[in-house]
C-alpha cells in the first residue's frame, strides 16, 4: 500500500502534464487578440491579460499560425511598445524564428526593423539577441559550413546589416556587443570558430568595422595562445612526449581560428593585410611568449612585399629605439628584436637583400653603441641598462647561426660577414655573449670558428667561470617567436612558408620543411622511424631541439 | 558613429552656421585627467580621450559631441592634485555639438517608412521617429504620403539623449508637408545641399553566403536571391527596399518611370552619372516629375 500515494502523485502529475500539452496544442491566438491585449494594457492599464500573454509566449513554442498572428499584431502596434513594454519586447525577440519558413523570417525581420526604428532604446536588446544566435551549438565543419547553417546566419547578418544601414549609430553598439558576447576561450572549438567566422563575415559587409573586428579576433586568439603556452610550461619536462593526439581543446580551437583568419587574409588580401600589420604592432608585438598568432604576420609578409617592408622597418625602428618619442620599453624592444630576427631567419619569402640590409644596419647600430659607451661603462655590467644592445646582438648571432648556409656560401658573402666586424661585438666590454641563450651561443661559435670569422671560445669559457662564481642562476631569454608552428590544420598553409633550421653538421639533408612535416603527419605513430640511430646522434650532437633552432622534426617527437 | 560616419569640418561648419540644424560650434576649455602611461604620447592620448566621447552625450556640453578641431593643450606641465594618480591638463578646442531641444524644428531624410511610423535620419546619423498618431481616426495621416528618401521637416516632441542611442521623437510639421512642390524654393535648395542618403558602408551583397566565402563555384541559393539584393553591385543608395527597386527600374528603362518618381527624393551617384550621360532621358524624366521640386533642384546642381 505504501506505493499508493506515490502513484497518485505521479498520476496527478501525468494528468497535469497532459493538460498542459493539450493546452499547448490548443493554444490559438485569434486575429488581433494580441493587439487588443497590448492596447488595453497601454490605454487602460489592464495588465492581467498582458502578463498572461508574456507567460504564454515564454513557455509555449508557437506554431506557424500563432507566430504569424503574434508578429502581425506586434507589428501593427509597434509604436506602443515603449519602455514600459520592455519585457514583452524581450520575450517576442526571443521567440525562435530562424528555423521557420522564408515568409515568417521576413515577418520577423520587418518587425525587428520597425521596432528598432520606432524605439531606439530597444536596440541593445535586439542586437544582443541577434548576436547570441551565433553562439548556438553545432558540429564543426571541414571546409566550409553546411549550407543550412549559412542560410540561417545570412538571415541574421541581413537583419544586422539593415539595422546598421538605417541607424548608423548602432555600429559602435554592435561592435561593443560582439566583443562582449565573445565565447569563453575554453567554451569549445565549434562555438569559437563559428563566432569568429561570423565576426569576419560581419566585417565584409561592414568594411569600416574591419579593424575593430581584427582587433577583437586577434585579442581572443592571443588569450588562447597564451593559455596553450602556459599549459606547455606546466608539463615542460614532458616536452619530448608531446604528441599530436594529446593536444588539448584550446589548441584545437586556436588551430581552427587560425584557419579562419588565414582564409580571411587570403580572401581579401590588401586591405586586411595592412590592418593586420597595424594590429600586430598594437597587440601582438607587446605580448610576450606566444607561439602561434604571430604566424599570421609571417603569412602576410610572405604574400605581400609591401607589408613585409613596412613590418620589418617598423620592427627595426622599435628595436633600435629610433622612433620619435623616447626609446620605448625595454621588453618591447627585445621582443621586436626577436621578431625581426625570427622573421628574417624563418620566412621563405624574405629576400636575401633584406637579410643583408638588416644585418648591416644592426651591426652598424651595435658598433656605434659600443663606441658611444666605451668610456662610461668600463666597470658597469648592468645588463638591464644595455638590454636593447644585448637583444640586437643576439639577433645578429642568431641570424648568422641560422643563415650560415647562405652567409658562408661564397667568397662574396663571407666578405660581407667579415665586414660586419663581429669580433668587436663579441669581445666588447658589454659582453653580449654572456646573456646570449646557450644554444645560440653554441651554434654561433661553432659556425664562426669553422669559417674562421670569430673565435668566441675564450669568452664563453670566461663567462662560464663567472657564472660558476655567482650563486644566482642565469636566466636566458629563450623565446623565439617563429619556432616551428605545431598546429596541424592551419599548419598546412603555414609550413610551406617557413624555413627549417639546417644544422651545418648535418649535411646533405635536402628535404624541405613542408615535405618532412607531411611525412611526419602520415607516419604519425611510427615513432621508431624517426628515432633512427643516425638521426638521434645528429640531434644529440647539434642540440637541434633547443629553442630557436627547433626543426619541424623534433616538434612532434 | 565615429567608425561608420565621419564628418568633415567643412560640412560641420556649414551646419553650425545654419540656425535650424541644432548644431553649434563652441570653444571650450576643459580639464582632462590623464593616466600616467598617457604621458608617453600626450597629444595622441588626449585625442583618444576626446575621440572616445564622440557620438555620446556629454554632460559638460549638454549635447552630443560630433567633432572637434583646433585642439590645444594649454599647459606645458600637468598638475597632480591631492594624492591622485591622474595628471590634469587644461585643453582647449572648438567642439561641434549637436544640442537638440524639445520644440526645435529639424529637417531630415526619411529612411524607413512603415504604416505605423516614419524613421528619419538627421545629419546622417541621428535617428528620429515620427509615430503615426494613434488617436486620429482613418487614414488621414500626412505621413503616409511621404516616401523613403524624401526630406521632411518636423518638430521635436520627446527627447532622451542619455541612452546608448539617443532617442528623439518628432512630430510632422503639417505646414511643411502640405507646402508641396511650389513652396519656398530657396529653403529647399539650402537643405538639399546635404548629400542624399547613402549607405555605402553596408554592402548587402556580402550578407549572403555565396559571396561570403571565396569558394569559386558560388553556390546559388535560389531562396536567398530576392530582388532586393540584386542591385547592390552599383553604388547603392538607401536601404534596399521598395525605393531602390524602383530606382533601379528607372535606370534600366522608361517603363519604370511612373514608379520611379516616388523615389526621386534621393539621388544616388550612379543616377547622377547616368543623367549626365543621357540628357534625353533626363528631359523626359523632368516632365514626368515636374511636381517634385527637390529633385529638380538637385539636378540643376549636377548639371
Amino acid at each position: 500500500m505504501s506505493g499508493t500515494p506515490k502513484s497518485v502523485a505521479s498520476l496527478m502529475q501525468k494528468t497535469l502534464k497532459r493538460q498542459s500539452d493539450l493546452a499547448r496544442m490548443r493554444l490559438r491566438f485569434t486575429k488581433n487578440q494580441v493587439e487588443q491585449i497590448l492596447l488595453s494594457c497601454v490605454r487602460n492599464k489592464n495588465t492581467g491579460p498582458y502578463l498572461e500573454l508574456i507567460k504564454v509566449l515564454k513557455e509555449y513554442p508557437l506554431n506557424e499560425d500563432n507566430f504569424r498572428i503574434v508578429f502581425d499584431d506586434s507589428l501593427s502596434c509597434v509604436v506602443l511598445l515603449g519602455r514600459e513594454m520592455t519585457e514583452y519586447v524581450n520575450v517576442v525577440c526571443n521567440i525562435e524564428w530562424l528555423d521557420r519558413s522564408e515568409e515568417l523570417v521576413d515577418l520577423y525581420r520587418t518587425f525587428v526593423l520597425n521596432l528598432v526604428t520606432a524605439h531606439t532604446y530597444h536596440c541593445p536588446v535586439v542586437m544582443m539577441r541577434l548576436v547570441t544566435l551565433f553562439k548556438e551549438d553545432g558540429e564543426n565543419w571541414e571546409d566550409r559550413p553546411p549550407n543550412e547553417l549559412l542560410v540561417k546566419w545570412s538571415h541574421i547578418h541581413d537583419i544586422i546589416g539593415r539595422i546598421v544601414a538605417i541607424m548608423p549609430m548602432t555600429s559602435d553598439l554592435l561592435m561593443h556587443i560582439m566583443i562582449d558576447q565573445f565565447p569563453y576561450y575554453k567554451a569549445g572549438c565549434y562555438i569559437n570558430r563559428a563566432y569568429i567566422y561570423n565576426l569576419i563575415w560581419m566585417s565584409k559587409y561592414l568594411p569600416s568595422l574591419r579593424e575593430q573586428v581584427m582587433t577583437a579576433v586577434i585579442n581572443k586568439m592571443i588569450s588562447m595562445d597564451v593559455n596553450i603556452a602556459e599549459n606547455e610550461k606546466t608539463k615542460s619536462d614532458t616536452m619530448f612526449d608531446m604528441d599530436v593526439d594529446c593536444q588539448d581543446e584550446v589548441s584545437i580551437t586556436l588551430d581552427y581560428c587560425m584557419l579562419e583568419v588565414l582564409k580571411w587574409l587570403e580572401d581579401e588580401r590588401e586591405p586586411i593585410m595592412n590592418i593586420l600589420c597595424t594590429v600586430f604592432e598594437r597587440i601582438i608585438l607587446p605580448t610576450y611568449s606566444i607561439r602561434h598568432v604571430q604566424f599570421l604576420l609571417l603569412y602576410t609578409i610572405s604574400i605581400n612585399q609591401q607589408c613585409a617592408d613596412r613590418v620589418l622597418d617598423n620592427l627595426w625602428t622599435i628595436a633600435a629605439g629610433l622612433q620619435g618619442m623616447g626609446p620605448g620599453a625595454l621588453t618591447t624592444r627585445k621582443t621586436a628584436a626577436s621578431h625581426l630576427a625570427g622573421l628574417l631567419a624563418r620566412c621563405v619569402r624574405v629576400p636575401n637583400t633584406r637579410l643583408i640590409k638588416y644585418l648591416k644596419s644592426m651591426a652598424e647600430w651595435c658598433h656605434s653603441y659600443i663606441s658611444a659607451t666605451q668610456e662610461s661603462t668600463a666597470a658597469c655590467d648592468n645588463t638591464k641598462a644595455h638590454g636593447a644592445f644585448h637583444a640586437i646582438c643576439h639577433a645578429i648571432f642568431y641570424l648568422v647561426a641560422f643563415k650560415h648556409h647562405l652567409l658562408f656560401m661564397n667568397k662574396e658573402n663571407v666578405n660581407f660577414v667579415e665586414s660586419l666586424n663581429l669580433p668587436r661585438l663579441v669581445t666588447c666590454a658589454l659582453n653580449p655573449l654572456r646573456t646570449c641563450p646557450p644554444q645560440v651561443t653554441r651554434a654561433f661559435s661553432s659556425i664562426t670558428r669553422s669559417h674562421q670569422v670569430v673565435y668566441c671560445q675564450g669568452i664563453i669559457e670566461k663567462n662560464a667561470r663567472h657564472t660558476l662564481q655567482s650563486t644566482a642562476v642565469q636566466q636566458y631569454d629563450e623565446w623565439f617567436p617563429y619556432d616551428p608552428y605545431n598546429l596541424p590544420i592551419s599548419g598546412k598553409i603555414i609550413w610551406p612558408l617557413c624555413i627549417d633550421y639546417k644544422d651545418w653538421l648535418k649535411e646533405g639533408d635536402d628535404e624541405t620543411q613542408y615535405s618532412s612535416m607531411k611525412r611526419k603527419l602520415e607516419e604519425d605513430d611510427d615513432y621508431l622511424v624517426m628515432a633512427s640511430p643516425t638521426q638521434r646522434l645528429a640531434t644529440s650532437l647539434s642540440h637541434g631541439i633547443s629553442p630557436g633552432f627547433r626543426t619541424s622534426e623534433n616538434i612532434f617527437i | 558613429m565615429s567608425t561608420i560616419i565621419k564628418f568633415d569640418i567643412k560640412e560641420l561648419k556649414k551646419l553650425a552656421n545654419d540656425k535650424n540644424s541644432c548644431i553649434i560650434e563652441k570653444k571650450v576649455t576643459q580639464n582632462l585627467a590623464l593616466q600616467p602611461w598617457c604621458l608617453g604620447n600626450l597629444k595622441e592620448s588626449i585625442k583618444n580621450l576626446l575621440d572616445y566621447k564622440i557620438g555620446k552625450f556629454d554632460k559638460e556640453f549638454n549635447g552630443i559631441l560630433l567633432s572637434y578641431k583646433n585642439l590645444r593643450i594649454l599647459q606645458n606641465v600637468g598638475t597632480i592634485r591631492n594624492d591622485n594618480a591622474d595628471i590634469h591638463f587644461q585643453v582647449q578646442a572648438d567642439y561641434f555639438i549637436f544640442r537638440p531641444y524639445v520644440g526645435a524644428t529639424l529637417t531630415g531624410i526619411v529612411n524607413k517608412k512603415s504604416t505605423t511610423h516614419l524613421g528619419i535620419l538627421v545629419h546622417r546619423v541621428f535617428n528620429v521617429v515620427i509615430p503615426r498618431p494613434t488617436e486620429e481616426p482613418g487614414n488621414m495621416w500626412v505621413g503616409s504620403n511621404i516616401n523613403e528618401g524624401q526630406e521632411v521637416r518636423f518638430r521635436i516632441v520627446v527627447l532622451d539623449l542619455y541612452g546608448a542611442l539617443p532617442y528623439i521623437r518628432g512630430e510632422l510639421d503639417q505646414r511643411c508637408v502640405k507646402l508641396g512642390p511650389d513652396g519656398d524654393d530657396d529653403e529647399e535648395v539650402e537643405k538639399k545641399a546635404a548629400p542624399a542618403l547613402n549607405v555605402s558602408y553596408v554592402d548587402f551583397d556580402k550578407t549572403k553566403p555565396y559571396t561570403s566565402k571565396q569558394i569559386g563555384d558560388g553556390l546559388p541559393h535560389s531562396t536567398l536571391k530576392n530582388t532586393k539584393l540584386i542591385n547592390s553591385s552599383k553604388p547603392q543608395i538607401s536601404s534596399p527596399g521598395t525605393v531602390s527597386d524602383s530606382h533601379n527600374q528607372s535606370v534600366n528603362g522608361k517603363s519604370g518611370f511612373t514608379k520611379a518618381k516616388n523615389a526621386d527624393g534621393e539621388i544616388s551617384v550612379s543616377e547622377k552619372k547616368i543623367k549626365r550621360q543621357s540628357k534625353l532621358l533626363e528631359s523626359e524624366q523632368k516632365q514626368l516629375e515636374a511636381h517634385s521640386k527637390p529633385n529638380k533642384k538637385h539636378k540643376r546642381d549636377v548639371l
